[in-house]
């Protein structure tokens, strides 16, 4: 039974009387790129709504607190807005925003991160055991956030160099031009962050 | 052992799958988004901007010309041939036995071509120089080749044409063009002409007779000797009339044309009268769609498109080249518009107390057609600055290129329009509006000046505006760009 009064017509009802241009779920990635490059505000905040959550687990790989994340990956969707006109939809949107969510937090840490990498002088020297029960460590039932949470306590240098190779998948040669410094600096760090890592996943989960 | 790219795998596994927290805080995201889209749209204007700004100083530096007060030059002696007669005869008008003479600084010639002396060939010399001026009705010779010169009178001349039995009386007032001057120069004999220039108002307005009565006592001898004589052009000295004349240095200008009637004083002030049609479009901002009236959005985009203003005002010119000026004043400008609806209304909306928008429509048992139409007035003040160029001038016509921007206080609103939501009419003066907005704006453009004092012209305008009086909750994008017509009359106070 019909609850509402009869007078009484509800703004979906109308159909055709009127159709505001809202966007509605279910439109195709070029649909919506192309109410962006119009610059629709619905059509931005149905990226926004679909893309900040991911574009936040990014930033904060390479922010120092939850807070600077936040601001970066506003920082980051407001380039996305102001550059759409650029995305060739050659690769999928949320590919283009990784990476102008990544390119975005680097250029913010970059300073910070190559002080990081220059004073950090410490040859961390990792025991064959702690390597062999990394394999143990495997084997627990760790989840995403304690690995996140553990990542978070290495140096900047590590921490960042870690993100963009294993996760973001950058070569040495993009993180040395990303970061300014040398392809083999850029390998040294990797190696002595997996240690790292290895060695805190290690004490703190075994 | 540890398995190679054993850690690289464990991490990726966990971590790029990681929980997603869906991200509520959208209003916090497009506040900052719009003030980048703002800051955006003002950089992409400073630069053009800046670079309007550049190119015309630019074209400026190259023609801005330093009037020097009492210029010397080396002068050159030549002799001028004109065929086998003389140039000059002592003038009629004086006792045969006064002769004028004077260091004839420079002179003004003409482009000689064979034959007749084309109208473009005679020029009136501008400053520190002498004009003269001869001509003959038939064809002329020269020994040496004659410069062009592109000058004007910065003063005004009185160019006396005195017949020889003084029965025929010419006389033309300052500005007459060559081709008027030739026309009338086939019924004279060389030897009675004579130029004389000066700024001497008193000759100007004086009756026919009398300005060559004054005009010859102005050459008396006596006056010559004293050198009591205010021709600013020549620079006190006279105009030689004996042969052969002795010409001293050709100068060339190479100026711009300054027109006569240019004001030379370093300030100027004005009254101007402008109006100026414009048109601005307006287009509903697709984030505010329940804060408008369905049946209203089509009726008021074709509504509030563009108007007609009308500005007052004061303005103050301070010259800081030959044809470059630096423009402020203040104006009261009044911006008309006309609210016209036409539309057909089914509903009524149901309006949140709370937040203002349109929950809901209530469909209307009979729908109801709404006309509306009345007048909408916007009062501001208008506090400009610009930079303003004249490249291309003649006697009375003169082409003006100006770049500025201005500072527009909103004063009131005056007339009715719709409500948005309610389609209730409301008063204009009752709506909240911003104090203030700016704008830049480049406008090229012709005056013709009737008299010195008065000039009108038309100007196509581009305007930007960095902001509107509207406010926040406005459901409407003003798009910040205009075009207009400027149609002005000025009435020079100097």
């Amino acid at each position: 039974m019909n609850s509402k009064p009869e007078h009484i017509i509800h703004v979906d009802d109308l159909g055709s009387i009127v159709k505001p241009k809202e966007f509605l779920l279910g439109n195709t990635e070029s649909e919506l790129v192309a109410a962006c490059k119009a610059g629709e505000r619905s059509a931005q905040k149905r990226v926004y709504e679909l893309f900040s959550g991911k574009m936040l687990n990014v930033c904060k790989r390479y922010a120092k607190d939850a807070d600077h994340a936040k601001d970066m990956m506003h920082d980051g969707f407001i380039k996305v807005f102001l550059n759409i006109q650029k995305f060739r939809e050659q690769a999928s949107l949320e590919t283009w925003i990784t990476r102008i969510m990544i390119n975005n937090s680097i250029s913010d840490i970059r300073k910070e991160v190559r002080k990081g990498i220059k004073v950090s002088t410490d040859d961390v020297h990792i025991k064959d055991e702690n390597i062999k029960d990394f394999e143990l460590v495997c084997q627990k039932p760790i989840t995403a956030n304690q690995v996140f949470e553990t990542m978070n306590q290495l140096p900047l240098g590590y921490k960042t160099v870690l993100s963009l190779y294993v996760l973001d998948g950058f070569t040495h040669k993009e993180i040395a031009a990303q970061l300014g410094i040398s392809e083999g600096t850029s390998k040294s760090q990797l190696a002595k962050a997996k240690k790292v890592l290895a060695k805190l996943l290690t004490d703190a989960y075994l | 052992m540890q398995k190679k790219g054993n850690i690289e795998s464990f991490l990726r596994e966990k971590l790029q799958n990681m929980e997603v927290a869906f991200q509520d805080d959208w209003s916090v995201f497009e506040e900052k988004l719009r003030y980048a889209l703002y800051v955006r749209r003002l950089k992409r204007m400073m630069w053009l901007g800046t670079c309007s700004i550049v190119l015309l100083l630019s074209f400026v530096s190259v023609n801005v010309y330093h009037i020097q007060e009492g210029a010397t030059y080396q002068p050159r002696h030549q002799s001028l041939q004109i065929g086998n007669s003389s140039l000059f005869e002592p003038a009629m008008y004086y006792e045969p036995t006064n002769e004028l003479s004077t260091d004839v600084k420079s002179a003004t010639f003409f482009n000689k071509t064979k034959g007749d002396i084309t109208a473009s060939s005679i020029k009136i010399r501008g400053t520190n120089s002498t004009d003269i001026l001869t001509q003959k009705s038939h064809s002329v010779t020269a020994n040496i080749p004659l410069p062009t010169t592109s000058t004007v009178s910065t003063k005004k001349a009185a160019l006396l044409l005195n017949a020889n039995n003084n029965d025929r009386i010419e006389e033309a007032n300052a500005g007459v063009s060559a081709q008027d001057l030739l026309s009338n120069l086939e019924h004279f004999e060389f030897q009675d002409m004579v130029m004389l220039v000066g700024s001497d108002g008193e000759i100007e307005q004086a009756p026919a007779k009398e300005k060559v009565l004054k005009t010859y006592s102005r050459f008396h001898p006596l006056y010559l000797s004293t050198k009591n004589l205010d021709l600013d052009i020549i620079d006190k000295d006279f105009v030689s009339v004996h042969m052969p004349l002795e010409i001293k240095d050709i100068k060339s200008y190479e100026g711009p044309y300054v027109s006569p009637l240019q004001d030379k004083n370093p300030w100027s002030y004005a009254l101007n009268v402008y109006p100026n049609f414009t048109y601005r479009k307006f287009a509903v901002d697709q984030d505010k769609l329940d804060y408008i009236h369905r049946d209203f959005i089509d009726a008021v985009q074709s509504a509030e498109k563009g108007g007609f203003s009308l500005n007052v005002g004061f303005e103050v010119s301070r010259r800081i080249g030959l044809i470059t000026f630096l423009n402020s004043g203040i104006e009261y400008m009044t911006y008309n518009t006309e609210a016209v609806y036409n539309f057909t209304n089914f509903r009524d909306a149901d309006i949140n107390p709370t937040t203002g928008r349109i929950d809901n429509y209530s469909l209307k048992l009979r729908k109801e057609n709404i006309e509306f139409t009345d007048r909408n007035t916007y009062h501001y003040l208008n506090f400009p600055l610009s930079i303003s160029h004249q490249p291309w001038a003649t006697n009375h016509i003169r082409l003006n290129i100006e770049v500025g921007g201005s500072f527009m206080y909103f004063v009131t609103a005056k007339g009715k329009t719709l409500d948005y939501k309610t389609l209730d009419i409301v008063d204009l003066s009752t709506r909240d509006f911003k104090k203030s907005m700016g704008s830049f704006f480049f406008k090229v453009g012709a005056n013709y000046y009737v008299s010195p004092n008065i000039n009108v012209g038309f100007e196509p305008t581009i305007m930007y505006f960095t902001n509107t009086i509207y406010s926040n909750d406005y459901p409407f994008k003003v798009v910040p760009y205009c075009v207009g017509m400027n149609f002005n009359i000025q009435i020079n106070l100097n």
